[in-house]
């Protein structure tokens, strides 16, 4: 194998692993909050890519507020979700959220076929056919775009997190919910931003993936099963788990799609996450928190 | 008017308690944690509960602090009603939990623990960071470590300290000196004296009784969730029921 050819598959690698790191941070900020398994965020993806196609297509919007206009949608679906569905059942045991958000999740799919209908659809990147060559590796401008707000979109939550009031009462909620309320951090509100903040990441994927691949109502499924085999595979609730599991199992995939065969590529995502489970039941980076 | 004093709530040079307990029943499912507890606490007072195992006095704190609400009872803090606000609403008011097991951010900094103890606080925190740095001066050399790295005794440091950053008029202590070695069971119990003495009250559960009395003004004995002796510390440091009970005497 050359160079180029490495590099090559580095650059579709990278590509794929971004849609993947946007879906599975949020799943994991969900999950680590909360300890809610939100499939639904799936569905979330595949809204954020209609909503940009139709605003793009029908209202003549600018892709590039297109993706805004998703986020912003999206977001707020998932705060309703969490606040009218999880919530009230969040007492009664991580099952009964569980059950909930497949169901969000089919619901919003056959919706979605309701109303666009089955038809595989394709945004229209505003970049056209535009592309960077270095030396044979080729990138075309759309992805290089998808890479760049992705790192933006990482490099944002990371800090936030890091950084801010909120944010770190995100991370006490997670480490230490009982004391993280006897400092007084208000643990449904919180809770409720971990969703809205997740909801936008899906949304940002969908809109961003779906002008390079083609989708329908069903892209959700597919994409939140391997985005929640990251966030089981990178550790559940560990932030840089799900990025470090994004970029393997997007890396993984391509290869495999390259010198094995492109059915195969579905399943080594899934595959990987048994092996790393055999040998560290938390995940790749989780922690066991006594 | 004088004849009438009876009827005043509080009579004339008698103390007004910080906090009172009455009648304080809870469940956890069907298990009475606490049957009719009725005790109070006054300010600048160091009250300290007693008793084995399961008697109540860790869910005593939860009470007060808004963890788990009682079925039935009145918890007043300056005469407000406590039963039915949330954590946050009763820590804003000046009631800080420094919680049995320490219950730090393991994987946070003891800069970031401190500072998330003053998240219901606006302002400026140095002044309230060197006054824990004075208590606790390993906490400084410390505060870039992340909270999981800490040895036990430095961990219950910065609990106590995470609470001291509410700046509390009544801080509630739960075993502050469990699973310490001796040195550090000094170092805990030096901490008390110094807060006491700069008038913090404060409510503490100490299974070890002897270091219990010699902190604390009064003492209370739980048994099966309800107050069985009640006393001066050097006073029940002698009952022979506290003795036969709990200092193996």
């Amino acid at each position: 194998m050359d160079l180029t050819t490495i590099l090559q598959f580095t650059v579709n690698g990278l590509f794929i692993s971004a849609a993947y790191a946007l879906v599975a941070l949020g799943l994991t900020l969900i999950f680590g909050v909360l300890h809610i398994a939100d499939f639904a965020q799936g569905a979330l993806y595949m809204l954020g890519a209609y909503v940009s196609f139709y605003a793009t297509q029908a209202l003549g919007v600018s892709y590039f507020v297109s993706v805004p206009m998703a986020m912003g949608l999206t977001g707020a679906l998932a705060t309703l979700n969490g606040a009218l569905v999880y919530r009230p059942l969040q007492r009664h045991g991580g099952a009964l959220t569980f059950v909930a958000a497949l169901g969000i999740l089919l619901i919003l799919q056959n919706v979605a076929l309701w109303l666009f209908g089955g038809d595989f659809r394709l945004i229209a990147s505003p970049f056209g056919e535009g592309r960077i060559t270095v030396g044979e590796v080729v990138l075309t401008h759309h992805q290089a775009f998808v890479l760049v707000v992705t790192a933006l979109l990482l490099g944002g939550v990371w800090m936030g997190l890091r950084y801010t009031k909120p944010g770190k009462a995100l991370r006490a909620l997670a480490q230490q919910p009982e004391a993280a309320r006897l400092v007084g951090i208000d643990s449904a509100r919180l809770g409720l931003a971990a969703f809205a903040l997740a909801g936008a990441l899906a949304g940002a994927a969908g809109a961003l993936m779906s002008a390079m691949r083609a989708f329908d109502p069903h892209i959700g499924a597919v994409v939140i099963l391997k985005s929640f085999a990251i966030v089981i595979f990178g550790g559940m609730g560990s932030v840089p788990g799900a990025i470090v599991g994004a970029l393997v199992v997007g890396m993984a995939e391509t290869l495999t799609a390259a010198y094995l065969a492109a059915e195969f590529a579905d399943l080594v995502g899934f595959a990987l996450m048994i092996v790393i489970l055999f040998a560290r039941p938390q995940g790749l980076l989780g922690r066991v928190w006594a | 008017m004088m004849e009438h004093g009876a009827l005043r709530p509080v009579q004339d040079g008698e103390p007004v308690p910080l906090l009172t307990l009455q009648g304080v029943t809870v469940y956890y499912g069907r298990v009475r944690a606490l049957q009719g507890l009725t005790l109070e606490v006054l300010p600048g007072e160091v009250v300290a509960l007693l008793g084995g195992n399961g008697a109540g006095k860790s869910t005593t704190l939860r009470a007060v602090s808004g963890l788990v609400r009682p079925a039935s009872g009145h918890i007043r803090f300056r005469g407000q009603e406590l039963t039915r606000l949330d954590p946050a609403a009763i820590v804003r008011l000046g009631v800080a939990h420094c919680p049995e097991g320490r219950k730090l951010f393991p994987e946070m900094t003891v800069l970031e623990n401190l500072e998330l103890g003053a998240y219901v606080r606006a302002g400026r925190l140095d002044e309230d960071l060197r006054q824990i740095f004075d208590l606790f001066p390993v906490l400084r050399e410390r505060r870039h470590q992340l909270a999981g790295s800490l040895s036990g005794g430095e961990q219950q440091m910065l609990a106590i300290g995470r609470a001291l950053m509410v700046r509390p008029t009544l801080l509630l202590l739960d075993e502050p000196t469990m699973g310490l070695a001796p040195a550090m069971v000094v170092e805990v119990a030096r901490a008390i004296r110094v807060l006491r003495a700069r008038g913090t009250t404060v409510l503490l559960v100490e299974q070890n009784v002897q270091v219990a009395l010699r902190l604390a003004d009064r003492g209370y004995v739980l048994e099966n969730g309800r107050v069985v002796v009640e006393g001066r510390a050097e006073a029940l440091a002698r009952d022979d029921r506290v003795r036969r009970a709990y200092l193996g005497g």
